[in-house]
């Protein structure tokens, strides 16, 4: 078991190093190339001089993959090493501005500027242009946020998806079956914005029962500066449920037709093995038969289908989090793209990705441990 | 029991003699005749695909508005006589975007499936069928790929791009092949095995000529089973970017951007946001059944 999960890990290893190139890949092609990462809208209105000044600062012209080693490990560790003629100058350039940005580093802002990264490996993933603010501090803002809704999610669909699907299976052809059946189908057919937007019509503006959005009273106020207010540490969550009815009904409306269906399936495919067969011949009630038999083996394959249900909820977020201002990181995202802000974009992929993986490997020890048949 | 299933399997056996021997495509076109789910669900596809191709004459002989025509005195009219469902907050007839918002909405998410498919179904072939090194750089990508919420690529993409349609069709083309090639890959491995490729490679076909013409053949079902659910899939993700507005341009209509405008009016103009979304969620359902309808058809062994 240990070893496999040893593996498991050091498999992701490739997939981290793919991700982080992808998203380098991305922030080199972006519209103004490098320089606009440096916070320069309009290379071609910028006098040549200034320019060649920070390619040489920055070491733009260096072969990119010197650039994305010093992008991942720290300039302290790549910096000098292309340049083995301008050596000299180089260091003169690093320890003046080497001081300048210790001393911007020191207060609650960052600069966009400063030339001495401590590479992302090490949690760097330098300073937003938007908010003027470290993007690590951004992120840890908002992810609280994200994981609320996404375990809220999970919870809602897991506890309605699965009783539905092991009803269904056990009352198969009945008219509940059929009708969870269509459920399933339209609720996957159903785009969340337009769910969303039609439950705050009904629920925010004519009946005026639930919030609008938002995530507590005094979260508008907080959000001026980028953060996304202090919400969970004011108001605990069950002040504050009913600003999560809508977006986790939203969000879990796909989850609950998915796990349904796949909780149905698999529930037909036990109550069909032989040892049911066994159990309902030696004379035991269906009832019995049905939860302590068969809907506990049916359960184990769920466990793998939880990496990815993660992930949907992270990817799926993002409008969610849109429609009811709910300060996460898919709405982080969101303004980020709309702002160009290729620091805070970087910084999401990769994170999310983070989570992706770690995601699939619980989901694939969960099921190793669930399921005692499964050795490694 | 026993007894049973033999009389059962004589009966069959003595029906065959009597019925006609059918070959794959017409056992599975003679199963769709029967289904009028599917064929229902066709039917409004093929509808709401006319009325896309045909949205230049329809909005000339039949609504008789262009979609951008703005009556700035007549904004957020409730359905009425003039517009049959309203108006928006520029006073454009709100039937009319309807129609040229399908052809947006519908078009794009046809031609990027056909790329996606394209792209899916070639590296899916190869891969599986080579294997090796080509399989192992191809799974480390695809695993890379899908490690990123592909909401956030797709964003991250567009805007680097910029908003175009044709821009979006080569995005969502190019980043939604992952799955087809999975599933291709996968049968690919299978077959690959088959005794009749074996022969083949027996008499001397070459490697090309396998995959084109023994492999491709048994794939193309599935092929037509993904196409529908993803184009499907991909009106939804569509209409999602357009929604957040890094898909569709705000000057041409799609059902999707249609829905950003009527969330900022949708308390002065209700009446905006419920078509655009009944129409996505028409169309995807129908589709989706169509998937269904189509994988009962031509492949006998799955039983729901």
């Amino acid at each position: 078991m240990t070893r496999h999960i040893i593996r498991r890990l050091l498999q992701a290893i490739p997939t981290l190093i793919g991700v982080t190139l992808l998203s380098y890949m991305i922030m080199s092609f972006a519209p103004g190339g490098p320089l606009s990462f440096l916070g320069i809208a309009n290379p071609q209105e910028t006098s040549a001089d200034v320019v060649a000044d920070l390619e040489q600062k920055f070491g733009l012209s260096d072969p990119w993959y010197i650039q994305y080693g010093r992008w991942l490990i720290g300039t302290d560790i790549i910096f000098r090493l292309p340049q083995s003629e301008t050596a000299a100058t180089q260091d003169d350039a690093a320890t003046t501005t080497r001081s300048t940005a210790r001393t911007s580093n020191s207060v609650q802002g960052c600069s966009v500027l400063a030339t001495e990264r401590q590479g992302i490996l090490r949690g760097d993933f330098g300073c937003s242009f938007k908010w003027r603010r470290p993007v690590v501090d951004l992120i840890a803002e908002r992810l609280p946020a994200t994981m609320e809704l996404g375990i809220a999610t999970l919870f809602v669909a897991l506890f309605l998806g699965v009783p539905i699907g092991l009803f269904a299976a056990v009352t198969r052809g009945s008219l509940f079956d059929n009708f969870t059946r269509v459920f399933a189908v339209v609720g996957n057919a159903v785009p969340s914005f337009w769910m969303g937007l039609m439950l705050l019509l009904l629920f925010a503006f004519t009946l005026d029962i639930l919030p609008s959005g938002g995530r507590c009273e005094r979260m508008r106020v907080r959000l001026e500066d980028g953060s996304s207010g202090g919400c969970a540490d004011v108001v605990p969550i069950y002040n504050r449920l009913e600003y999560l009815i809508l977006p986790v009904f939203v969000l879990s409306l796909s989850g609950i037709a998915g796990y349904s269906r796949y909780m149905r399936t698999s529930m037909l495919d036990t109550i069909n093995s032989d040892y049911v067969r066994t159990a309902r011949a030696k004379g035991l009630t269906s009832r019995s038969v049905w939860l302590n038999h068969a809907a506990r083996n049916a359960l184990i394959p769920l466990a793998t289908f939880l990496g990815p249900a993660l992930v949907g909820v992270i990817g799926g977020a993002a409008i969610t989090e849109t429609i009811f201002s709910w300060p996460g990181l898919g709405r982080l995202i969101v303004e980020a793209v709309t702002n160009r802000d290729y620091p805070v974009i970087m910084a999401s992929v990769i994170i999310s990705a983070l989570l992706t993986v770690i995601a699939y490997i619980i989901s694939d020890v969960l099921y190793a441990l669930f399921d005692p048949r499964i050795r490694f | 029991m026993a007894s049973d299933a033999t009389i059962a399997k004589l009966e069959m056996e003595e029906l065959d003699q009597h019925v006609q021997s059918r070959s794959h495509w017409q056992r599975a076109m003679y199963q769709l005749s029967h289904d009028y789910l599917t064929l229902l669900a066709l039917g409004v596809v093929v509808l709401l695909t006319l009325l896309a191709i045909f949205a230049p004459q329809i909005s000339t002989y039949v609504t008789g508005y262009r979609f951008d025509e703005e009556n700035l005195s007549r904004t957020f009219s409730p359905p009425s006589y003039e517009h049959a469902l309203g108006t928006d907050e520029q006073g454009r007839d709100h039937l009319t975007r309807l129609i040229w918002g399908g052809q947006v909405s519908l078009g794009i998410a046809f031609f990027a499936s056909i790329l996606s498919l394209t792209i899916g179904v070639t590296l899916g072939l190869f891969t599986g069928y080579y294997g090796g090194i080509v399989d192992d750089v191809m799974m480390w990508f695809i695993t890379t790929l899908n490690s990123i919420p592909s909401l956030f690529l797709l964003l991250i993409i567009s805007s680097v791009l910029g908003p175009s349609p044709v821009n979006l069709i080569l995005v969502l083309g190019f980043l939604g092949w992952t799955g087809t090639m999975r599933l291709v890959r996968g049968e690919t491995f299978t077959l690959r095995e088959r005794e009749f490729i074996v022969a083949a490679r027996a008499m001397g076909a070459s490697n090309a000529r396998i995959m084109a013409s023994h492999i491709l053949p048994n794939i193309i079902s599935i092929v037509i089973i993904t196409l529908a659910i993803d184009i499907g899939v991909l009106i939804l993700v569509e209409s999602g970017l357009s929604f957040l507005g890094f898909g569709i341009p705000s000057f041409i209509p799609s059902w999707g951007n249609m829905l950003t405008n009527a969330q900022a009016y949708f308390q002065r103009a209700p009446h905006l946001v419920v078509m655009p979304g009944l129409l996505i969620t028409i169309t995807v359902l129908c589709l989706y059944v169509i998937g269904d309808g189509l994988r009962d058809a031509f492949d006998p062994t799955v039983n729901d």
